[in-house]
């Protein structure tokens, strides 16, 4: 008897155990690879596998919609197309897999990841493999395509899903402060003084919320056309320093100190904490948050949830910048090198079939990642698309009013990853410990020059 | 696969005298291997047992050794781009790691929750399990709900408590509204090490319940009677009898939540993002982040070696201490 309730608890224990380990290792969703056979592909056909690092629906949307329908359509060439984890381990895993049999064919890869893409090795650019034109440049939005242009001024890789940071308003709250939702602010103090407004109008428990993230960082940067690494971006030649103590960057943290000193960001606290301003917003708590327009459809479902009616706005910047525009963000599809001619061409084919108007077009609508072809931005527009939806239009404005400079490019820096933690400890030290923002900011930037110095110093040494 | 097959057609063979338990060896048959016992008439125990350890063998030889032996030596390498290009540095890692001065500050960082997440859980679930074990109307329930947070991975309650501590609309501070405080949990460092030691804790508790409540139903009933008896108190009762004949569980559960505490605790670590200000960044973190944010695997796999050297000192000392300690019925 006593044995039999031992063995009991102890097999109970071995199951849950079983299951918790499950539940942490299907995050890479590299089980359900499908195999060509599966897609329908026959023999002779050409199957080209692409990897990526878009899950839940989206996930669906590219195997239904994009993957599944291009083999259709397309004779002899089927694409399996698989989600393979983050961004990060959709890298790792292509450069293990580059060289064997089991190499993919078109790999998508987050815009920070453009200069270690490229020192990789694995991949060639567009411009050289694409000896017949089969993508032409032009035909993406410049401000978009200009991210992913290298040294020679032409497509390393391809644009597909792409976004910036605008800024979110429950008009409800807006007008109970007596605020015109249709003026919303757009420069620093303008914001200041609207929170003020709602703070005392006591519509709401604070008035803004963000996540703490260093993409907003860089992106009001960028809107002051400041640079974040020198040699322009480290377009004109590798970047050997963070401009981490420049003026813009200084703007920009004393603007948060003083945003979070005043009680008007509501923030947990919690690093790259994205559901924070989200729930903020759905629970009335407040009146502005700063988020990606990748957001649009949850906001526009948790205000209507709310009975309230959502607002979108251009990022703020400082009272005397002039708006330079936004940095994309997002991600971009790459070829690897040392497949086969005609795999090659294949490949090329299926991204520029990916962002062609219709897919483009359906992509937007269901993703909120802004379109990247200008033939699209016209054809939503004469369907009256923008009219009807005022807020997926705004960061496509934002983007339309672009000028690309280096500024606007983005900056390549092999360790952006880390360097984004680095800027956050900067951050971290201004709003909680009250520390200068200039004196973060010039402290942290002497660790991210180490860690440039060090990868540069590695890659020169391969 | 044929040698099998052969033995299978003599199920009712005796078996050979493979066990000396319980009479002294001589010392000479101590050198002798397994394998090289004599044959037998119908099967040989070496061969046997080769067979039925080769599976076991080829899966903890791919999975557990080649990996180990490979992580020590990226240990030596500055590699870089994933893999891709590994330049010998000796050394290097290990230097650095050593001369670097925030190096120490992870450590006590590391070293501080460890211990009060082992000491914590394994102490609540001695507590609970005592309690579970009284008779009291629907024991069973409570004992299931107790066990379920072991449902949960680690990734996940850490996510859950972000949510319950949220200082702007967490269950927690909802609670505390009444009493007038609103900590905000991720702006101070010690206040964000709480949480992270409370999540842990609540994380780690089911699975040492489920091992003290089946040792709590082995425990011989005529010693604890015998204890009535002698009209020994409850605490008495506890201290003197119960808690001695569990002592083999506890060290059990030391040793694991110990590779739980220093290990798993990764999850709520990345969760928390390290911050603020590093204050949740332990060493499992710092290694991962290094290992696939940073790319620098080589300093990453000279990290996992020191952890792990560690970590095995650790649970070496405490079997040795055990031993003398424990006491077995």
């Amino acid at each position: 008897m006593r044995t039999t309730k031992v063995l009991t608890a102890g097999a109970a224990a071995a199951l849950l155990l079983a299951a918790c380990g499950d539940s942490a290792t299907d995050q890479s969703g590299t089980a359900d690879d499908a195999n060509a056979e599966d897609l329908g592909a026959e023999e002779d056909d050409i199957v080209l596998t692409f990897w990526h690092g878009l899950g839940g629906d989206n996930e669906e949307f590219i195997n239904d919609e994009l993957a599944a329908k291009y083999s259709e359509e397309t004779d002899g060439v089927v694409v399996n197309a698989q989600m393979r984890g983050t961004y990060n381990e959709v890298l790792d895993q292509s450069i293990v897999a580059a060289g064997t049999d089991e190499a993919p064919h078109i790999v998508q890869l987050y815009e920070i990841g453009v200069q270690l893409a490229r020192d990789s090795g694995i991949f060639a650019p567009i411009h050289e493999l694409d000896t017949e034109g089969i993508i032409d440049p032009d035909d993406y939005v410049p401000a978009v395509s200009s991210y992913y242009t290298d040294e020679t001024g032409d497509l390393y890789s391809a644009p597909w899903n792409s976004s910036n940071p605008i800024v979110y308003i429950n008009r409800d709250l807006f007008e109970e402060a007596g605020l015109d939702p249709d003026d919303p602010p757009e420069r620093f103090s303008e914001v200041l003084d609207a929170c003020e407004q709602i703070m005392d109008a006591g519509v709401s428990d604070a008035c803004f919320g963000m996540p703490i993230h260093s993409w907003f960082f860089e992106q009001t940067v960028a809107q002051q056309g400041g640079l974040l690494a020198n040699n322009d971006n480290g377009r004109s030649g590798r970047a050997t320093e963070v401009l981490l103590d420049s003026p813009e960057a200084v703007n920009v943290l004393e603007f948060w100190q003083e945003m979070d000193e005043r009680g008007y960001w509501l923030t947990s606290g919690a690093r790259e904490d994205w559901d924070d301003p989200r729930t903020l917003m759905a629970n009335g708590q407040i009146a502005m948050a700063m988020d990606s327009t990748a957001a649009v459809g949850t906001y526009e479902a948790s205000l209507e949830e709310l009975g309230n009616e959502l607002g979108t706005a251009f990022m703020p910047i400082p009272d005397d910048a002039e708006r330079h525009g936004t940095v994309i963000g997002g991600a971009s599809l790459y070829i690897l090198d040392g497949h086969s001619e005609e795999e090659t061409q294949a490949a090329l084919e299926f991204v520029n079939w990916l962002s062609e108007e219709q897919q483009d077009i359906a992509w937007h609508q269901f993703t909120g990642y802004f379109p990247v072809r200008s033939d699209t931005n016209e054809a939503l527009d004469a369907e009256g698309w923008w009219d009807e939806n005022p807020n997926f239009a705004t960061a496509v404005q934002q983007l339309e009013e672009t000028t690309v400079t280096p500024a606007t490019q983005g900056a390549v820096m092999g360790p952006f990853p880390e360097i984004r933690e680095i800027v956050l400890d900067a951050v971290e030290e201004t709003l909680f410990e009250g520390t200068d923002p200039a004196d973060a900011l010039s402290a942290n930037k002497e660790r991210a020059d180490a860690a440039l110095e060090e990868y540069n110093a590695d890659v020169e040494g391969s | 696969m044929a040698h099998v097959e052969d033995n299978s057609g003599a199920p009712a063979t005796p078996a050979p005298p493979t066990s000396d338990a319980g009479r002294p060896r001589p010392r000479k048959a101590r050198r002798v291997s397994a394998f090289a016992q004599p044959h037998t008439a119908t099967f040989s125990p070496g061969r046997t047992a080769f067979w039925f350890l080769l599976p076991t063998a080829v899966v903890l030889a791919l999975f557990l050794y080649y990996p180990m032996l490979r992580t020590v030596a990226l240990s030596l390498f500055s590699v870089r781009f994933y893999g891709q290009q590994q330049r010998f540095s000796g050394l290097e890692n290990y230097v650095r790691l050593v001369t670097d001065p925030a190096s120490y500050g992870s450590i006590v960082r590391t070293v501080v929750i460890s211990g009060i997440v082992i000491v914590g859980s394994i102490g609540i679930a001695l507590f609970l399990a005592a309690l579970l074990n009284q008779r009291i109307r629907g024991a069973r329930m409570y004992r299931l709900m107790l066990i379920w947070p072991l449902a949960m991975s680690t990734a996940i309650s850490g996510i859950v408590f972000l949510v319950i501590f949220n200082p702007n609309f967490g269950l927690v501070n909802s609670a505390l509204e009444p009493f007038g405080i609103q900590p905000e949990w991720f702006r101070d460092r010690t206040l964000a090490q709480i949480v992270m030691i409370i999540a842990l804790i609540w994380n780690r508790v089911g699975y040492n319940l489920v091992f003290y409540t089946a040792a709590y139903q082995t425990l011989p009933t005529d010693t604890l009677e015998a204890a009535l008896v002698d009209g020994a108190s409850p605490w008495q009762r506890f201290r003197h009898v119960t808690f001695p004949l569990l002592s083999p569980m506890t060290l059990f559960l030391l040793v694991t939540s110990t590779v739980f505490a220093f290990f798993d605790a990764y999850a709520i670590a990345e969760v928390f993002g390290g911050g603020p200000l590093d204050a949740t960044s332990i060493l499992i973190f710092e290694l991962t982040e290094n290992a696939f944010r940073n790319d620098r695997i080589g300093l990453a796999a000279a990290q996992s070696v020191l952890l792990f050297a560690a970590v095995a000192y650790i649970t070496t000392v405490q079997l040795r201490q055990g031993r003398r300690r424990v006491t077995y019925q």
